[in-house]
């Protein structure tokens, strides 16, 4: 009998795979898990910044919005590669997803060193962790985001692995990582705009 | 007898699965478990009041009238903890052993058991001793309070590394793994809590704030999800002895 | 093979479009600050309003929310709806 509770036992006590969903459902409970908790880390810094607005525009003139935009393009970029990627698995073409994967993770890997670059400028110039509250988040927002960049790439590492040994699960393992990927930059695509060009 | 259908194919047709019967060591374990963490709330909380933590703005005044207040709570539940802290070397135990039921290598479950081993003195014996040093004489240098304070606190809540890794071996082994011991979405809970652990971090330069020891992103979102995920975690833990064959019970 | 053309299209016509809000946004922001960097309610919930149309791209078009099943649309859209709402609101305060 395949009740409701049935169902919900069978994916959330015994981890059977759910196949309506395109890619993997445990994958996207993560996602809007991860949205949910960097939404708190939003709400907190706007709490923040609601005490001491001059403050915080301030702050924000001293960061390099040229290398934060050029970044938002990459990401923006790498995503749209990701999600040929999907499609490309999803028509059997190993090669193409093979490719758009790598280039996708080379796209992610210029976005982690932007963004070091970034830091490096603003910690030269004497803008640092402890410096105020703007930067105490800047930093340490941009810090958790690039940690799930990095995981990211990881996951494309896995992903292009597991391709290469003919995995059966290799549409599923796509789709799964285009999700997380994706993830990675609606987050940065709010950061850009919180951070860097809220007045 | 609940009529729940098995998913995976069961190993031998001899061996019953999904009941409790036959595995009374790890039922008892899974018990010890169960009284471990619940103790642990009970000391951590009501009795020493370690938490939630008051905060790294305190003056010396406050802090020496905290110690004293608290003496009798802190005294019983800390000496409680020093007797009763093995109890998570068998959680610890108990998990590692259904994770080298997994398909993936022992390595994983070995991981796991060293990483909470290690992490275990700085994330609640040296916090523990250090409140327990803070009491022991009435009349200790309010500096000296002021020290094992900030050494307990930075400790308890600043220490991430072994949980960090022990959450991300956990998860790697989880998601590798094809006998389905744990289902996958608790593998991306304990990533969630990789997030929110590192995000301690700043607790060692901040005084006040959200990025304090006190703050609502170091403290408030990695111990709200760490119940999360513990609690689902011990759920889980039962159903998967349920599920395991007897005979995998050496 | 209709299908195929007109979904990369459609990943491709949601890329450009975000990069375009992308670099929109970012000039605004810079062209309307002054040294002083002063308050402006206009450019922020503009810029707020073009982050969330580029998620809510990201979301439709590149994780296929658009055709997903209707708690997962619901869940994702809600979240990015009670998230911007929310700075909004803590914006105006």
């Amino acid at each position: 009998m395949n009740t409701l509770w049935d169902r919900f036992e069978g994916v959330m006590v015994r981890g059977e795979e759910d196949d309506r969903i395109a890619g993997d459902f445990n994958m996207w409970v993560f996602v809007l898990g991860d949205l949910v908790i960097f939404g708190a880390y939003f709400v907190v810094f706007m709490v923040h910044r609601f005490h001491e607005p001059e403050l915080f525009r301030a702050s924000q003139g001293h960061l390099n919005l040229l290398i934060a935009t050029l970044n938002t393009i990459v990401l923006l970029t790498s995503s749209q590669l990701v999600a040929r990627a999907v499609h490309a698995a999803r028509q059997g073409d190993d090669a193409a997803v093979r490719r758009l994967i790598t280039q996708a993770g080379g796209l992610g890997a210029l976005f982690v060193v932007l963004k070091v670059t970034e830091w490096v400028i603003e910690i030269s110039r004497g803008y640092t962790l402890p410096s105020d509250e703007f930067f105490m988040f800047y930093f340490c927002l941009t810090g958790v985001h690039l940690l799930h960049v990095l995981l990211g790439l990881l996951i494309f590492g896995v992903v292009l692995h597991e391709i290469r040994q003919g995995s059966g699960r290799r549409v599923t393992l796509v789709e799964a990582g285009a999700t997380y990927w994706h993830m990675v930059d609606v987050i940065w695509v709010l950061l850009f705009a919180v951070l860097y060009l809220l007045r | 007898m609940s009529a729940t259908t098995e998913t995976r194919p069961a190993p031998a047709a001899a061996t019953s699965t999904d009941t409790l019967e036959g595995k009374r060591d790890l039922s008892i374990c899974w018990w010890i478990t169960v009284v471990f963490y619940g103790l642990f709330g009970v000391i951590f909380v009501p009795l020493t009041r370690l938490m939630p933590p008051p905060g790294p703005d305190m003056s010396t005044a406050q802090i020496t009238e905290y110690f004293q207040g608290n003496r009798t709570g802190i005294q019983i539940g800390f000496v409680v903890l020093m007797v009763a802290i093995g109890g998570a070397a068998i959680a610890a135990g108990l998990i590692a052993y259904q994770m080298t039921l997994m398909s993936v290598s022992k390595i994983y479950a070995y991981s796991y058991i060293t990483t909470l081993a290690v992490g275990a003195l700085p994330g609640c014996l040296l916090g523990a001793l250090a409140f327990l040093a803070a009491v022991f004489r009435a009349d200790t240098d309010p500096e000296v309070l002021v020290l094992l304070y900030d050494v307990a606190f930075l400790t308890f809540v600043g220490s991430l590394g072994c949980f960090a890794t022990n959450y991300l071996v956990f998860a790697v082994a989880v998601l590798q793994d094809r006998n389905g011991i744990f289902p996958r979405w608790l593998a991306y809970v304990a990533i969630w809590q990789i997030v929110t652990e590192v995000l301690a971090a700043p607790v060692f330069v901040f005084r006040s704030g959200p990025f304090a020891w006190n703050g609502v992103i170091s403290f408030w979102e990695g111990t709200i999800l760490f119940g999360i995920f513990l609690g689902a975690l011990i759920r889980l833990s039962r159903t998967a002895i349920r599920r395991q064959p007897i005979e995998a019970v050496a | 093979m209709d299908t195929d053309r007109t979904a990369a299209r459609r990943i491709t016509a949601a890329w450009l479009a975000a990069c375009a809000l992308t670099v929109t946004s970012a000039v605004v922001a810079t062209v309307t600050d002054s040294a002083e960097h002063e308050a402006s309610t206009l450019v922020s919930i503009l810029v707020l309003g073009l982050g969330a149309a580029k998620a809510w791209l990201i979301l439709d078009e590149f994780m296929e929310i658009r055709v997903a099943p209707t708690w997962l649309r619901a869940a994702a859209r809600g979240w990015l709806a009670v998230l911007v709402v929310g700075i909004v609101v803590l914006y105006l305060q």
